[in-house]
């Protein structure tokens, strides 16, 4: 093609794999919130101040306790796991029966009350992980950081192990029935306690994940929650919060947009982008929309 | 304590009480949840700061800046609250209770990118530092006294417009659209109309509350317009009550009087930012309690909703008097 040289092309496969990176968090940060709201029935807005825990309390383990990469990273997501279980217990369980609205603002709170929480300990500035200097491989001529491949792969993993989880055991299925029909589900013997247990905890973890994903990528400040909470909302719901292939789907795409897109504007206007694709989505689709269906 | 600082409280309570007044219409009556009013409040805060400023002189990035009387800047405001109302309001109430609360969430964020981002407009992070504050002619003193005057006076007269608009025919199809929609519609109510008019008339509210709220900050910078101006504006009603006369105004009330009053509380700077991060988790577990025990009875679960209503009680009990 007349005017495009291979410095561009260069260019253009470089922001695709920043946008595979990208991607991969997504997946990981939007497969727990759009869990919960397919189970559980609401949105816990304080999923992004999940992340951001997993994100701080690997930075903990890691700077300060000088524990390697590895062990704090678990560390950190089994310690969000549990968080995103008692954040349940406490706060979301005893009003179950006030319906999605009332436990979306108190989600609000949770968020406020966690946000204020991880403030009292973590660093004011950025903080970063101590980690070994990536060297980058290349593909062809794009560089790629072993960390974003690390990140890549971990989500792909996790997706994968998801679906097995719902296909192939006796408590994956029971949270499907669960999600489709809650009381008949009750009805035909399934225990709702540990379908809710195993729920929160599968979402904290992969919450845990993408905060660990989060500091690999990029560095942590405490305000980050709140930017996330827009792009887990974008992909969920350009993902019809349907299955995990179109989770899939939709974070890799999201990912892509925002990354590649930075070529044409202002990276400052990148996290935008989800926004806009929302927009789009909703007003391709409507009928489609949960929104409308429950109307 | 002084008493400047009791006069300053007066007009912020009086602000705040404001807001609360519009999220009420918005959400007790119309049953809008509205998670982006700090964008509202941003929008009449920005059009009322570049309507009244003087020019922008050669070395300012901004570049608008029209010097026109503190009237003309509010009514500016109250337009633009409309017009951007009408912008978000449109994609947003096309869509249902939760996806609302999202998608104002979203465009609050996105209006924070362009005050950050667009510097030509707003400045950017520096903010627009000269912001026209009303009785300028006057000594400080009794400046402040008249601010916090037309405060109360802003907050009063919407006090009593709220009151008008929900007691009358308008108000209760209002409520009827966000109580029964399917029946509000089988009666022959506009549902889409009435949804987008009652968020409206709340956007015009935050808008010029926004002018009256940068005139109280004196600079128009996007650290101001951070989500927790819309969280506290949500504790509040909470506190106060939902769907109560007063209650919008005594939660502004109890909680800003007491979020002021702590700052008083004189602390070396280490300190002060664990007091910040400490008033954050407290404010988000007062919001988490407070909707525990007194939860909005309207928005409770369908079983919940229906033994209230009567016309739901006589159906139940001429299904029970036929078994």
């Amino acid at each position: 093609m007349a005017g495009v040289d291979r410095g561009d092309v260069t260019e253009l496969a470089q922001h695709v794999v920043f946008g595979l990176a990208t991607g991969a968090f997504l997946l990981l940060a939007a497969v727990g919130f759009s869990l919960v709201r397919q189970v559980e029935g609401f949105l816990n807005i304080a999923h992004a101040q999940l992340i951001s825990f997993g994100a701080y309390a690997t930075w903990m383990m890691n700077v300060p306790f000088d524990w390697p990469i590895v062990p704090s990273a678990l560390a950190g997501i089994a310690l969000t796991a549990v968080l995103g279980l008692a954040q349940a217990r406490f706060f979301y369980d005893p009003i179950q029966s006030y319906g999605p609205d009332i436990l979306l603002i108190t989600s609000v709170g949770v968020a406020f009350a966690i946000q204020g929480l991880i403030e009292m300990f973590a660093d004011p500035g950025t903080s970063l992980f101590s980690l070994a200097n990536p060297e980058p491989f290349l593909i062809g001529s794009v560089r790629v950081n072993p960390y974003h491949a690390g990140v890549f792969v971990a989500a792909l993993a996790t997706t994968l192990a998801m679906y097995l989880l719902f296909t192939r055991t006796r408590i994956g299925r029971q949270i499907r029935a669960v999600s489709v029909d809650r009381q008949l589900a009750q009805s035909r013997g399934v225990a709702l306690a540990s379908t809710s247990r195993a729920v929160w905890l599968a979402a904290g973890a992969t919450a845990g994940m993408a905060g660990v994903a989060l500091g690999l990528l990029g560095t942590l400040t405490t305000d980050i929650a709140f930017v996330q909470i827009l792009l887990i909302v974008a992909v969920s719901i350009f993902a019809g919060f349907g299955s995990l292939l179109h989770l899939l789907a939709a974070a890799f795409v999201t990912g892509l947009a925002m990354d590649v897109s930075v070529i044409w504007i202002p990276s400052t206007y990148r996290s935008v982008v989800p926004f806009v694709i929302i927009i789009v989505v909703l007003l391709l689709r409507r009928q489609q929309t949960l929104g409308l269906a429950t109307a | 304590m002084t008493v400047g600082f009791v006069v300053g409280v007066v007009a912020l309570v009086a602000i705040y009480a404001t807001l609360v007044l519009a999220l009420d219409l918005q959400f007790s009556y119309a049953g809008l949840i509205n998670l982006g009013i700090v964008a509202y409040v941003a929008v009449g805060a920005y059009t009322y700061a570049i309507l009244t400023q003087e020019q922008p002189g050669p070395f300012d990035e901004f570049k608008y800046g029209f010097g026109l009387p503190i009237p003309v800047g509010i009514v500016g405001a109250a337009i633009a609250g409309l017009i951007f109302g009408a912008l978000t309001g449109w994609p947003s109430l096309r869509l249902r209770g939760e996806y609302v609360a999202l998608m104002t969430l979203g465009f609050a964020e996105v209006l924070d990118s362009f005050l950050i981002n667009a510097k030509w407009v707003s400045n950017g992070l520096v903010g627009l530092p000269s912001v026209l504050r009303p009785f300028e002619n006057l000594d400080p003193d009794a400046q402040n006294w008249s601010f916090a005057g037309l405060s109360v006076l802003l907050a009063a007269v919407t006090f009593v417009f709220v009151r008008r608009v929900v007691t009358s025919s308008f108000g209760k199809r209002v409520m009827a659209v966000s109580d029964d929609e399917p029946g509000a519609a089988a009666i022959g109510k506009d549902i889409g109309g009435t949804r987008m008019q009652s968020f409206l008339l709340g956007a015009v509210i935050m808008s010029v509350a926004g002018a009256f709220f940068v005139m109280y900050v004196s600079l128009a910078v996007p650290t101001v317009f951070i989500p927790e101006v819309t969280f506290t504006v949500w504790i509040a009603l909470v506190l106060g009550g939902i769907r109560s006369r007063i209650g919008p105004v005594i939660g502004a009330t109890l909680l800003i009087g007491m979020q002021e009053f702590l700052r008083l509380l004189s602390l070396p700077p280490d300190q002060s930012a664990f007091v910040s991060s400490l008033r954050l988790f407290l404010t988000g577990l007062l919001l988490v309690v407070l909707l525990r025990i007194r939860p909005p009875e309207h928005l409770l679960g369908a079983s919940a909703t229906r033994k209230r209503r009567w016309w739901n009680r006589s159906r139940k009990e001429t299904g029970a008097a036929a078994a």
